[in-house]
C-alpha cells in the first residue's frame, strides 16, 4: 500500500478512535446531568403536590368548620331528629354540601345511621361504618378514608379526605362527616399542576386518573393515609428527546470532523509523501542510469528537506565518481593497449636482443678467450632467471646484462 | 252532542267503588248547586286571559305511548284529548263497541290511535288486546272485540289512545284555546308553558311570574295512577325475595320520589284497589360470589335514578351488584329486559283495574296470557272485584315488582279557579278560569 494511503487511513483511524472514545463518554456525562436535573425537577414537583394536599386538607377543615356553624346544618339536624323525618331531609345534605365545595357529606346519628347523605342519598337510614369511624378520630383531624358511592357498575369505594364535626341539637347529637373525594377532578388538578399523569390507586386499582405520560416514565408515589396511593408518572420523553438531540449533534459534529480529518489526512499525507515520491522517482531514474538527477526541495521541510539535500549531494557525488571511474577505466584501457602494444613490440625484439646478446656474448667470449676463459658462462645464467624460454642459448661468462623494458604511457 | 262520562271519578286513596258513587248521587245533586252558588259568590268566572304555567319536567316532547310521567301526560292532554272523552261510546252488541265522533273530529284520528297502540311494543299494547279489528262507518268507528270485554270503554281513557284534538293548539311558544274543541272552547285564551326545575318553578311562582306550577313536590291526596316497577329479566326469580325483603316502599315513596307519591305493594294502586301491606319476606342468604346485573332506567326520570341508586345500596349487601345504565325512554319502553338485566319501568295505568292488569301483564311480557285473563274477567259478575282478585293472584307470578305510584303535584295561585282533575288525577286546564279581582 502506498504511503499516502497508509497515512490517510492512519489519520482516519485516529479520528474514529477519538470519536469512539470521546462521544460515549460525553454522552454519558450529559445523560447523567440531564437525569439529575429531571430528578431535581420531580422532587420539586413532589413538594408542590405535598403542598397541594395540605391546601386541600385546609379547605376541607375550613368548609366543615363553616358548615358546623351554619344555620342550615342546625335546621337539618332538627328536621332529621323528627320522627318521621320530613322528606326533604333526603336531599338536605346535598344542598349543604354543594355550595361549600365538598364532595362528601353525611349526617349520621349517634349509632352511625345515615340521616342524610349528599354523596349517596340512597344510603338514607343505612349505617355508614367507614364514615362513622371518622367521628372517633381526634377533633379537626382530616382523615383519609373510603367512601361508598353509586357507580356505573355498582357501589364503588372511593378514597376521600374527610373530617367530622358534632352538632348537638338538644339531647341529640348529629355528626356531620364531610370532605372531598380523591376523584378525577383532583387528579386533573394535580396533573395540571405537575404535568404528570396522576393516578389515585386504591386497593390496587386506579380509581381516578388524569393526564398522560409518554414513555419512558419516572414514577413517584405518595401514600394517602392507608386507603390510597397517589401515583405520579412523569414522562421522560423530553429527556430522551434532548439526549437524542445532543447525540445527533454529537454525531453530526463527529461526522463533519471525520470528513475533515479524511480530507486533511489526505492533504497532509500527500504533502508528506510528495518529496518521498520524488525521491523514489529520482532513485529509480538514477538506478536506470540517468546520472545527476536532483530532487526539488521546495515543498519539503525539516528532515525531508535534509534528506533531499543529502540525496542531491549524493547524486552529485555519484556523478563525479562515475566520471572519475570512466576516466580511470579509459586510462586502464590505454594502459592495456600499451601493454599489448609493448608486448607485440617486444616479441620481435627478443630475438633481436638475443641475437644481439649472442653477438655480444660471442664477441665477449671472443674477447675473454682472449683474456679469461670463464666470462661468457656467467652471462648465460643471468638471462635464464629474468625471462622465459631462453634456453636456446646460455650466456657466456662475461656477458653484458640488458636493462628492463620501459612502460609506455598511452598519452 | 252528548258526551259519555267514562266512570265516576275516584275521590280518594281508599278507592270508592262504582256502586258507592251511585248511591251518593242524589245527595250530590242537591248539594252541588248549593256549593256552586256559594263558590261563585266569592269568585266569579272571568273568561279569557293567559295562564302562565311552570312545568317541572325535563322532557321536551311527549309521545302518547311514552307519556308515563304525570307531567308528560298533562302536557300531552293539553293538545290531545282522551279518547273516552271525545267520542260517544255505545254497544250495539256485546262484542262490538261503537265510537261515534263529533262532526269536528275525523274518525281517522281514532283509527290512527288504535293502530298506534295495537302495533306498539310498549306496555300500552296490552290495552288493545281485546280489540280484534275496527272499521269506519260514517262518523263512527266500530270495534270488533275478541270477547265481551265489558271494561274496554274505561280502558280507552288511557293517554296512549289520546287523539290530537286537545283544548289547546300549539302556536309558537304558546298554547292557544282551540275554538273547535268538541267539548267547547276553554275559558282561557292561552296557556304559556315554561319548563323549569323544581327550585326555579318555586321561585317563578313566588315572584308571581307563573300562576300554576305543575309537577311540584306536594303532599296532595290525589289519584296516583303513574306507577314505577322493577321488571326482571329471565332467570332472575331469585331477585324477587331479595328485593321484597330489603326494599321499604314507604321509604321509597317518601324520600326518593317527589310527592304526591305512595307505595305500591301490589299491581293495583290505591285508587283502584284496597291496599294490603306486603307480607314480610325473609332475607335470602347473600350471594357469593356477587352477581353482576344491569339496572336500566329512564335517563330523564329523576325519581327512577333515585330508586335505582336505592336498589343499588340495598341489594349490594345481598350479593347483587347493580350497574346503573341511564337509557333513553323510548328505547327502554320498547324492549324487554335480557338476561342479567333489570329495568325500572314507569307506566301510566288506566283508571280501571282490568286495564291496569292487562297493562302489567303486557309489561311483564305475558302478552299470551291476556286473552285467558280477559276470558276470566268477562265471566265474572263483578268485573272490578275479579280483576282485583286476579291482580293479587298474578302479582307473585309476574317477573315484575311494583314499587311506587305517583300523581301530579299542583301549586296554583288564588286567582286560578275551578282546577279540577280528570280520571288520571291530572288537572284539567280547559276548565280553569281566572277569578275576578
Amino acid at each position: 500500500m502506498r504511503l499516502r494511503w497508509t497515512l490517510a487511513l492512519a489519520f482516519i483511524a485516529l479520528s474514529v478512535l477519538q470519536i469512539a472514545v470521546v462521544v460515549p463518554l460525553a454522552l454519558r456525562n450529559l445523560s447523567a446531568l440531564l437525569s439529575g436535573q429531571q430528578e431535581a425537577r420531580v422532587d420539586q414537583l413532589m413538594v408542590t403536590v405535598d403542598a397541594e394536599a395540605e391546601r386541600l386538607q385546609g379547605d376541607v377543615r375550613r368548609s366543615m368548620d363553616e358548615l358546623a356553624l351554619s344555620q342550615g346544618l342546625e335546621d337539618v339536624a332538627r328536621d332529621a331528629a323528627r320522627v318521621p323525618a320530613p322528606a326533604h331531609v333526603t336531599t338536605a345534605a346535598t344542598a349543604l354540601m354543594t355550595p361549600r365545595g365538598l364532595d362528601v357529606l353525611a349526617l349520621l346519628d349517634e349509632q352511625g345511621r345515615t340521616l342524610s347523605s349528599g354523596h349517596l342519598p340512597a344510603r338514607l337510614g343505612e349505617p355508614d361504618d367507614p364514615l362513622f369511624a371518622v367521628t372517633k378520630r381526634p377533633a379537626r383531624t382530616v382523615t383519609a378514608t373510603r367512601v361508598e358511592l353509586s357507580g356505573a357498575d355498582g357501589l364503588v369505594s372511593a378514597p376521600a379526605l374527610v373530617t367530622a364535626r358534632p352538632i348537638d341539637y338538644g339531647e341529640r347529637r348529629v355528626w356531620a362527616v364531610g370532605g372531598v373525594l380523591l376523584s378525577e377532578a383532583r387528579a386533573k388538578d394535580l396533573s395540571r399542576l405537575t404535568g404528570a399523569r396522576v393516578e389515585i390507586v386504591s386497593d390496587g386499582v386506579a380509581h381516578a386518573s388524569a393526564g398522560s405520560a409518554a414513555p419512558p416514565t419516572l414514577t413517584r408515589t405518595l401514600p394517602v393515609g392507608d386507603v390510597a396511593t397517589l401515583r405520579l408518572i412523569f414522562s421522560q420523553a423530553d429527556l430522551v428527546a434532548t439526549r437524542s438531540e445532543v447525540l445527533r449533534a454529537f454525531l453530526g459534529f463527529a461526522g463533519v470532523g471525520l470528513l475533515l480529518s479524511v480530507i486533511l489526512g489526505f492533504l497532509v499525507s500527500r504533502r508528506i509523501t510528495r518529496p518521498v515520491e520524488a525521491l523514489t522517482d529520482a532513485a529509480l531514474k538514477i538506478s536506470s542510469g540517468t546520472p545527476g538527477v536532483t530532487v526539488d526541495a521546495q515543498d519539503a521541510s525539516g528532515e525531508l528537506k535534509g534528506l533531499i539535500d543529502t540525496f542531491n549531494r549524493m547524486t552529485g557525488d555519484l556523478k563525479d565518481a562515475t566520471n572519475k571511474l570512466v576516466a580511470s577505466e579509459r586510462v586502464a584501457a590505454w594502459q592495456e593497449v600499451a601493454r599489448r602494444l609493448a608486448h607485440e613490440i617486444k616479441n620481435p625484439l627478443t630475438p633481436i636482443r638475443m641475437s644481439l646478446e649472442t653477438l655480444l656474448a660471442a664477441h665477449s667470449m671472443t674477447a675473454s678467450r682472449a683474456s679469461s676463459p670463464r666470462a661468457p658462462a656467467r652471462c648465460w645464467r643471468r638471462s635464464t632467471g629474468s625471462n622465459a624460454s631462453s634456453t636456446s642459448s646460455a650466456s657466456s661468462p662475461g656477458c653484458r646484462t640488458l636493462s628492463s623494458p620501459r612502460t609506455i604511457s598511452p598519452r | 252532542m252528548t258526551k259519555t262520562s267514562c266512570f265516576p271519578l275516584p275521590s280518594g286513596p281508599s278507592g270508592e267503588g262504582q256502586g258507592e258513587g251511585l248511591t251518593r248521587r242524589p245527595l250530590t245533586l242537591i248539594l252541588l248547586p248549593l256549593l256552586a252558588t256559594s263558590a261563585f259568590a266569592g269568585s266569579r268566572a272571568h273568561p279569557g286571559g293567559t295562564l302562565q304555567v311552570a312545568l317541572v319536567s325535563p322532557s321536551a316532547t311527549v309521545d302518547p305511548l311514552t307519556a308515563d310521567a304525570p307531567v308528560d301526560a298533562l302536557r300531552l292532554l293539553l293538545t290531545h284529548q282522551l279518547l273516552c272523552r271525545v267520542v260517544e261510546l255505545s254497544r250495539p252488541s256485546p262484542t262490538t263497541l261503537r265510537l261515534t265522533t263529533p262532526p269536528s273530529i275525523d274518525p281517522k284520528l281514532i283509527t290512527d290511535a288504535l293502530q298506534r297502540v295495537s302495533t306498539s311494543t310498549t306496555a300500552a299494547r296490552g290495552l288493545a288486546v281485546p280489540i280484534a279489528s275496527w272499521s269506519i262507518k260514517g262518523r263512527a268507528v266500530e270495534l270488533q272485540l275478541k270477547g265481551p270485554s265489558p271494561d274496554l270503554e274505561r280502558m280507552l281513557c288511557h293517554p296512549a289512545f289520546a287523539i290530537p284534538v286537545g283544548a289547546f293548539k300549539a302556536k309558537a311558544d304558546r298554547l292557544e284555546a282551540f275554538d273547535e274543541q268538541p267539548s267547547g272552547r276553554p275559558h282561557l285564551d292561552a296557556v304559556v308553558l315554561q319548563a323549569a326545575d323544581a327550585r326555579t318553578a318555586e321561585r317563578l311562582f313566588a315572584q308571581r311570574r307563573v300562576q300554576l306550577v305543575l309537577g311540584a313536590a306536594t303532599s296532595d291526596e290525589v289519584v296516583q295512577l303513574f306507577a314505577t316497577a322493577v321488571v326482571l329479566g329471565p332467570g332472575l326469580a331469585a331477585l324477587r325475595p331479595a328485593l321484597e325483603s330489603t326494599i321499604d316502599r314507604g321509604d321509597l315513596a317518601r324520600f326518593f320520589v317527589p310527592g304526591p307519591a305512595g307505595p305500591l305493594p301490589g299491581l293495583l294502586p290505591p285508587s283502584l284497589a284496597p291496599q294490603f301491606p306486603a307480607p314480610p319476606v325473609a332475607k335470602p342468604t347473600p350471594l357469593n360470589p356477587p352477581r353482576e346485573l344491569s339496572l336500566l332506567f329512564d335517563e330523564e326520570a329523576a325519581h327512577e335514578k333515585s330508586i335505582a341508586q336505592r336498589l343499588q345500596v340495598k341489594l349490594q349487601p345481598l350479593g347483587y351488584r347493580l350497574a346503573l345504565k341511564p337509557t333513553p325512554r323510548g328505547q327502554l319502553r320498547n324492549r324487554r329486559p335480557a338476561e342479567g338485566e333489570v329495568f325500572l319501568q314507569s307506566v301510566a295505568l288506566p283508571p280501571t283495574p282490568t286495564g291496569a292488569l292487562l297493562l302489567w301483564l303486557e309489561l311483564a311480557g305475558q302478552h299470551a296470557r291476556i286473552p285467558a285473563v280477559l276470558q276470566q274477567l268477562s265471566a265474572a259478575p263483578d268485573l272490578d272485584a275479579r280483576a282485583r282478585e286476579l291482580a293479587l293472584q298474578l302479582a307473585p307470578e309476574l317477573p315484575l315488582i311494583p314499587l311506587v305510584t305517583r300523581g301530579l303535584g299542583v301549586v296554583a295561585a288564588k286567582e286560578v279557579q275551578h282546577l279540577t282533575r280528570d280520571a288520571l288525577g291530572l288537572p284539567r286546564l280547559d276548565d280553569v278560569f281566572f277569578a275576578t279581582e
